[in-house]
């Protein structure tokens, strides 16, 4: 395994216009790791990024690759390699001059620089694409030399700025199952930034879910959508109906929230205190129809088809709108407009500190 | 700074550093500013100094040709008074048949029998009696200013009489020279008065009539209305210099508004009436003129305009006239040409801007009912103000700066633009100082019309990179 | 559609008028009449395009060209080419240090740069000349080939500054970087991925660099001292009084061939680059 881990010891990065993009950040990615980042546009993917690469020097703090301190080294003598968010393949080289420009900068023989860049080629399925320049290419193809590119200089941690973003849906997928291929064969570390959560959850072996410069909670996949840290982390990673309030009652692992749409029992993670204002968050899965642990009585707004499933939008009397998922079947859908008593069970709810939380897609349509 | 070592490596950084900084200040700000010093510096010919040496000069030969006369047996000097034509300074640079304005001062020696002496130039100018050169014009004598005696060479005086006076005043004059050298040398030498030259009113004879004449055209009414003319006990003033700048400037104003008027609809035309493979030809059209020698397109119009031109010969031939029109003489031919030698350095910015006009937008103005009018009022003309801006820069300072355009159309007949005028006081003798005065005043006037221009239009410096 | 028929009309107008003083000149140049014209038509004759290579004895002969200086003519010309060959790479080089100076140099004094490296181009051209004149004539170096090529190089340098920006600025960074990334020092980087990138702009620069060179008259006139350049000379004949030798028709219409030919080479390649 070639990977080496990557640490960021209070990494703070402050643009020169003042702008503080990153906030003091502690995170250790493990050698060999599938690392993602995942957040909203703007909070300082890229600049965590460049700065492990060495495009922005940290105004504060230190960078780690496996044991060695980054700090003055410039881009061109870090074992990183960077895949940009755009590729940024050389337009007026051959595709297998690009692949071999890393071997070039050090020197390499033209011959050598060939075979290995043909083994690249072939390692991405591009064997015979060697001699066409980056405008002949279609895009998943041009994704793979960017990869090639990046993978022939060796490097012990590869970071990929959302390469996936400029596909389409299929390719998309494609892609995704090949990149965690290519990172299985190579075992080098992958820093993986996107703002799309399915790549993340699905790719990825540990996840960062970041915010406004700041990293929210870092776990596998499963701990980040089943046991949220912060509001913001339940709110952007999948989707969450969220009632906020005031703590009314703990009891170790549990808590009570008393909301103007009811008082409700959830798990509290954090050890909020009674009088703590706080937040409620459920998943639309989770909510089912019957009266479980917490109640509460609707009639409904609307219905969204999705193929399998269906989403339900469901209004309280307090004025609430409650999204549902459910499978679709014929059962499961109550006629426009007829009351209907819904609840979900306590250890599906979370209870978590009022904090910033994500822009879901009703209150961006709402404005 | 720090971002350029980063891409570009502190070798490649250095050089462009050096490069930029050779260039802005070896090539650009010190000439500059030796051409402000040179400017501000009274010509050589005007100080005080200068006067008291060719004073002295004058004095010295006049002794030394007297002295020929004195010795009896000594045949008059058959070159005797042209000893020394008092010039100093600046070497004038070759300049191979050009009209550089004639030099005069040499003296000529004229024997006359009654007199004690012949003419000699130089000692009639030796005299102590010699007017200095002041800014505010105040007459000041050398004699009064540093209480000399007043001393001359009394031309009935005996010949060594005559010897003795200029003798004693050359004796003076080199004892003052040398003091008001070590003087001039410490105390500031610096002035505007070459700059207020430009509007020094210059006394012009004229005859009535041609008094007459000149009052009525429309150049002699402008030019009294703006006080360039006037007359002052029946004699006119004219202040030259003010004049030609003036009019250049002027002229050069409604050069680029003929051509941006001109200009425009070609432009549209290229840009965004024509279908794209026809684009081609028409661009040709314009390229080929553009491309060729400034110089050879000026000589094209020569023979159109020449007495025996195209235009002269087809207006004789229908009678219209008898006489060949001095076409090389008028300042309209000047400007035409100037309009048909830069018109096209208007068109390509405004095309180059124009046609990144998504020509969609058009087809939605009609649609939504745009007349044409509007259409180029609200959506064409906005989007095309960079390149109308740069393109009035562009054709406004080539043609105030035009030289080759009056140089060649009137071989040299006539100064009627700005650039001539400088060159000929930059290469009179003794006036350089006077000429580096013009040329710099000039270019400050032209840069305030244009950074006028350019906040007026909005426009930026940035705007000549992105019509390229 | 008749707005279309008027604006047709009036280009071509315009383009007539371009064209006219052009073909008039070529038709003078083979007329035998001197001063040239094309209303006195005295025969057909190509003596003033044989005026650079007919012999001495035949130069003598001719009434007109005897009174030409030949040799000065090519030697002024072979000056011309000394003055390009010094100022285009200069220029190029200094463009290009300006271009990257203007477009990646960030800081507060760019907006200052700017107006300094530009000022030239909006200077008339007269001033530049006179100058450069007066400041090397101050560090005791006389007017002559020296003074007009520095006289040029001060603004003929905008021109490759000003195409070669453009084109910087439509280069990603992101190039840079990835190549930086990859291990390659910043000068690999310029030398494989900005100057290749830069190629097509420099080889359009280095052209009119030189044409601007050559055709300079107004900056050179005042910078030349006793020295002479083709674009000087050309202008000194207009000084004769009886008017100047067909030879510069002569000249003239060889300079509109070679444009001619040279913008229809550029028109069919732009065509099928377009295909
Ligand atoms: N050079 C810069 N100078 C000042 N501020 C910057 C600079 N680059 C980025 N920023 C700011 O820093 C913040 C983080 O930027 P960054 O590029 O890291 O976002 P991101 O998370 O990658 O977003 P996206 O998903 O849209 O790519 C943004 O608010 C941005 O405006
Ligand atoms: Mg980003």
């Amino acid at each position: 395994m070639r990977g080496k881990s990557v640490t960021l010891e209070q990494l703070e990065v402050t643009y020169p216009n003042g702008f503080k993009a990153v906030h003091p950040t502690d995170l250790v990615i493990q050698a060999g790791e599938f690392f993602s980042i995942l957040g909203p546009s703007g909070c300082g993917k890229t600049t965590i990024l460049r700065a492990v690469s060495g495009f922005v020097e940290p105004s504060a703090g230190r960078i780690l690759i496996g044991d060695a301190d980054q700090r003055g080294k410039g881009p061109n003598v870090r074992e990183t390699a960077l895949i940009f968010q755009n590729l940024a393949l050389f337009p007026l080289m051959r595709i297998w001059e690009n692949v071999a420009f890393g071997l070039e900068a050090r020197g390499v023989a033209k011959r050598a620089r060939r075979d290995k860049a043909q083994e690249l080629l072939d390692l991405v399925a591009l064997t015979d694409q060697a001699e066409k320049t980056p405008g002949e290419l279609s895009g998943g193809q041009r994704q793979r030399v960017a990869i090639a590119r990046a993978l022939a200089v060796d490097p012990s941690v590869l970071l990929l700025d959302e390469p996936l973003s400029a596909l389409d849906l299929k390719l998309r997928q494609h892609m995704r199952a090949e990149l965690r291929s290519i990172q299985k064969k190579t075992g080098v570390t992958f820093i993986y930034i996107t703002h799309d959560q399915g790549e993340a959850l699905t790719m990825s072996d540990r996840i960062a879910v970041m915010n406004a410069g700041r990293i929210e909670q870092v776990g596998t996949a499963d701990e980040v959508y089943s046991n949220p840290v912060s509001a913001f982390s339940a709110s952007f990673v999948g989707e969450a109906n969220q009632f906020a309030g005031r703590i009314l009652a703990q009891d170790g692992e549990m808590a009570r929230i008393d909301t103007p749409h009811g008082q409700f029992n959830g798990r509290n993670p954090t050890g909020l205190v009674v009088g703590q204002e706080a937040i409620l968050f459920v998943r639309p899965e989770n909510i089912r129809f019957s009266a479980l642990e917490n109640v509460l009585h609707t009639h409904l707004l609307r219905r969204d088809l999705e193929g399998p499933f269906v989403n339900l939008f469901m209004a309280t009397q307090s004025g609430a709108c409650v999204a549902m998922h459910v499978p679709n079947t014929a059962e499961t859908s109550p006629a426009m407009g007829t009351q209907v008593t819904i609840g979900f069970m306590s250890t599906t709810a979370t209870i978590l500190p009022l904090g910033p939380v994500a822009r879901t897609g009703q209150d961006i349509a709402a404005e | 700074m720090k971002d350029l070592v980063r891409s570009f490596g502190k070798g490649l950084t250095t050089l462009f550093v050096a490069a930029v900084l050779g260039w802005a200040l070896v090539l650009i700000i010190l000439p500059q500013l030796a051409m402000l010093e040179m400017a501000l510096t009274k010509p050589v010919r005007q100080l005080d100094s200068s006067i008291v040496g060719s004073l002295e000069r004058d004095a010295a030969s006049c002794v030394n040709i007297l002295g020929q006369y004195a010795e009896p047996d000594a045949p008059a000097s058959e070159n005797g008074g042209m000893a020394v034509p008092s010039m100093s300074g600046m070497a004038v640079p070759s300049l191979s048949g050009m009209a550089v304005p004639s030099m005069s001062g040499m003296a000529a020696p004229t024997l006359s029998a009654d007199a004690a002496r012949p003419y000699i130039l130089q000692c009639d100018r030796a005299t102590t009696q010699k007017r200095l050169v002041r800014e505010d014009g105040a007459e000041v004598y050398l004699d009064q200013f540093y209480d000399l005696p007043l001393l001359s060479v009394a031309a009935d005086a005996s010949i060594a009489e005559q010897i003795a006076a200029a003798g004693q005043i050359e004796a003076l004059a080199a004892g003052l020279y040398q003091q008001l050298l070590v003087e001039e040398a410490s105390s500031a030498r610096l002035g505007f008065g070459n700059f207020t030259a430009i509007s020094k009113p210059v006394l012009i004879p004229r005859s009535e009539e041609a008094q007459a004449q000149s009052d009525a055209s429309l150049n002699g009414k402008a030019m009294s209305l703006l006080g360039l003319r006037y007359a002052v006990d029946g004699q006119n003033y004219q202040r030259i210099g003010m004049e030609i700048l003036v009019r250049t400037l002027f002229f050069a104003v409604c050069a680029t508004m003929l051509a941006l008027v001109v200009c425009y609809p070609v432009a549209y035309k290229v840009a965004l009436a024509t279908p794209p493979q026809k684009v081609v030809w028409l661009m040709l059209g314009l390229i080929i003129p553009y491309a060729i020698v400034e110089l050879m397109r000026i000589y094209a119009w020569t023979s159109i305009i020449d007495n025996r031109g195209l235009i002269n010969e087809t207006l004789m031939w229908a009678g219209a006239i008898t006489e060949p029109i001095q076409f090389k003489r008028s300042a309209l031919t000047v400007f035409v040409v100037i309009v048909y030698t830069y018109v096209l350095f208007m068109v390509f910015p405004i095309y180059n801007v124009m046609s990144t006009l998504d020509r969609n937008q058009i087809d939605a103005a009609r649609d939504l009912g745009a007349s044409a009018p509007r259409l180029h009022w609200r959506i064409i003309i906005p989007h095309s103000k960079p390149g109308i801006a740069v393109g009035c820069i562009a054709t406004f300072m080539l043609a105030a700066g035009a030289f080759s355009v009056p140089r060649i159309i009137s071989r040299g007949l006539q100064s009627e633009w700005f650039s001539q005028t400088i060159y000929n006081k930059f290469f009179e003798v003794n006036n350089s100082n006077v000429g580096a005065a013009y040329s710099f005043a000039y270019t400050l006037i032209c840069f305030l019309i244009v950074g006028l221009f350019m906040w007026i239009m909005r426009a930026r410096l940035k705007d000549f990179a992105r019509v390229q | 559609m008749t707005s279309q028929r008027i604006l047709n009309a009036y280009i071509g107008a315009f383009l007539a008028f371009m064209f006219a003083p052009l073909v008039l000149m070529i038709i003078a140049s083979f007329n035998d009449a001197s001063p040239p014209s094309v209303t006195d038509w005295r025969g057909l004759t190509g003596k003033w395009y044989a005026f650079f290579w007919m012999s001495e004895a035949e130069l003598r002969a001719d009434p007109v060209l005897r009174a030409l200086d030949r040799d000065r003519f090519i030697g002024c010309f072979g000056n011309s080419l000394q003055v390009a060959a010094v100022v285009v790479p200069l220029s190029l080089i200094l463009g290009l240090s300006g271009a990257v100076m203007l477009t990646r140099w960030r800081s507060r004094a760019n907006g200052l740069l700017w107006w300094v490296l530009l000022s030239p181009m909006l200077a008339p051209g007269i001033v530049l000349g006179l100058s450069a004149l007066v400041f090397w004539g101050r560090l005791g170096v006389g007017a002559g080939l020296f003074t007009i090529m520095m006289a040029q190089v001060t603004f003929v340098a905008g021109y490759p500054m000003l195409i070669l920006m453009a084109r910087l600025q439509r280069q990603p960074v992101e190039l840079e970087e990835a190549a930086l990334d990859l291990g390659a020092t910043p000068f690999l980087v310029f030398r494989r991925i900005t100057l290749p990138f830069l190629l097509p702009a420099l080889a359009s620069a280095a052209v009119i660099a030189l044409l601007s060179s050559i055709e300079n008259y107004n900056t050179t006139m005042f910078a030349k001292g006793g020295a002479c350049t083709f674009a000087t000379e050309i202008g000194a004949m207009s000084r004769n009084p009886n008017g100047h030798p067909p030879v510069i028709n002569a000249v003239g219409s060889v300079i509109i061939l070679i444009t001619v030919s040279a913008a229809l080479v550029h028109a069919v390649l732009t065509r099928r680059e377009m295909r």
